[in-house]
């Protein structure tokens, strides 16, 4: 975790100088004041300092150390854990935007399945009052039932992404979305 | 979730007709079917562009969550076509409306294969396995990703020191869209804009009913209409 791994790497700081201590420092300008020996000690110690934003976007912007330490850092824990190994979902590929496009491919067909279903309430209207015998009360309850699930949809959004993940939660989507189509098929074999 | 549906509906309908009894079973299904694919789409709307914005690079990141609200545009324009399809086959609507099965079950079979979105992991106290995405999806040849990774992580430290420091609200960081002034005015300004962009503006009833309002008016067969449902 984020606090563990800081905790393991504020344990091997105090074989090195109090330079690395955030509370004795000042701003990180202070630590930048640093030798070649100093940083490398740092990046072999594993112990990166703890900066806030404003100031880690100052180091990001100026190409500082702590950047490449902070990889180092990460690297090493990953090769401790066993290495990366990648399960069956987990694709990879040589160039790393091939992922951008995938990602937005698939994410992208969300939207388009919302249109869709939007639309297709329209087309389906000319036929489905009279197939079911609606009257117009019950007919206007059907074509906006999709907004009103809406809502509870954006109710349990915050809930889904907190508790399941974003990954998680677009397939429970899709799940819910295949539910419901299912039911519109039932109603084939129900009537006959 | 699906009888409690069905027996609200079924104690509303005031007809007590025969037929219409018969028929009233169908009609709950179809209303229980419209919700849940409703809760489907409500939850969609929300995590799509999150999900995208967070995976792909500052570049794009714009573009990307344009995209998204442009394949809902699309969407419309292809439920016309969807809907030209089926109108001679029998039972038409049920193919309608059920077409975009296909849609579904492809975009769900292809999310297991993406990755979870690394800022949400790092959000969640796991670094490593954010770096380990972050590798796959990002690379950490270029700076641009490396000092991106750099800027995360330590705002995810400064978070954690904030809410373990307990600067207001200490267990639900969420609550600051309301106690926090600056917060709940935006947050009132949205709903109160969206709210009468909903209600004001009837873009849906025009949607919903616009082929039934064209075939009034103009024509007689349904698919020689244009476009109208966007």
């Amino acid at each position: 975790m984020g606090k563990g791994v800081k905790g393991a790497a504020s344990g091997e700081q105090h074989e090195n100088i109090e330079m690395f201590d955030p509370a004795q420092q000042g701003s990180y300008m202070d630590r930048r004041e640093m030798t070649k020996d100093q940083m490398e000690d740092a990046v072999r110690a594993g112990s990166v300092p703890h900066v806030n934003t404003s100031e880690a976007v100052d180091i990001a912007k100026n190409g500082g150390w702590e950047v490449d330490a902070l990889m180092t850092e990460m690297q090493k824990e990953i090769d401790a854990q066993g290495g990366d190994n990648n399960g069956h979902f987990d694709l990879e590929f040589q160039n790393p935007k091939y992922f951008t496009y995938l990602i937005v491919a698939f994410a992208s067909m969300g939207g388009m399945l919302s249109g869709l279903d939007q639309s297709l309430i329209s087309g389906a209207n000319l036929f489905l009052p009279g197939d079911l015998g609606l009257n117009d009360r019950q007919n206007s309850l059907v074509n906006s039932g999709m907004s009103l699930g809406a809502v509870g949809g954006a109710i349990i959004l915050s809930p889904a992404n907190e508790y399941l993940g974003r990954r998680w939660a677009i397939i429970l989507s899709c799940i819910l979305y295949t539910i419901g189509y299912v039911e519109h098929y039932h109603q084939v074999s129900h009537e006959f | 979730m699906l009888s409690i549906t069905i027996k609200l509906v079924m104690s509303s309908n005031q007809d007590h007709s025969g037929a219409l009894e018969a028929a009233a079973m169908n009609y709950g299904m179809i209303i229980a079917a419209r919700v849940i694919l409703g809760f489907g789409v409500g939850l969609e709307g929300g995590t799509v562009p999150v999900y995208v914005a967070e995976t792909v690079e500052r570049r794009y990141r714009g573009n990307m969550v344009s995209l998204y609200q442009f394949n809902i545009a699309l969407g419309e324009v292809l439920g016309y076509a969807v809907a030209a399809m089926f109108v001679t086959v029998d039972g038409n609507w049920r193919y309608i409306l059920g077409s975009s099965l296909l849609f579904s079950t492809i975009m769900g079979i292809g999310m297991l294969y993406m990755p979870e979105s690394p800022r949400f992991l790092m959000h969640k106290g796991k670094p490593v396995e954010a770096f380990k995405v972050w590798k796959r999806i990002r690379g950490i040849e270029h700076l641009d990703s490396r000092e991106e990774f750099y800027v995360m992580k330590m705002s995810q430290e400064q978070e954690d020191e904030e809410v373990a420091a307990g600067r207001g609200n200490a267990k639900y960081p969420w609550m600051d869209l309301f106690t926090e002034p600056r917060a709940r005015r935006a947050f009132v300004y949205a709903n109160v804009m969206i709210f009468l962009g909903q209600v004001c503006i009837p873009w849906h009833c025009i949607v919903l009913l616009a082929r039934k309002m064209l075939t009034w008016s103009f024509c007689s067969s349904p698919v020689s209409m244009p476009l109208p449902t966007s």
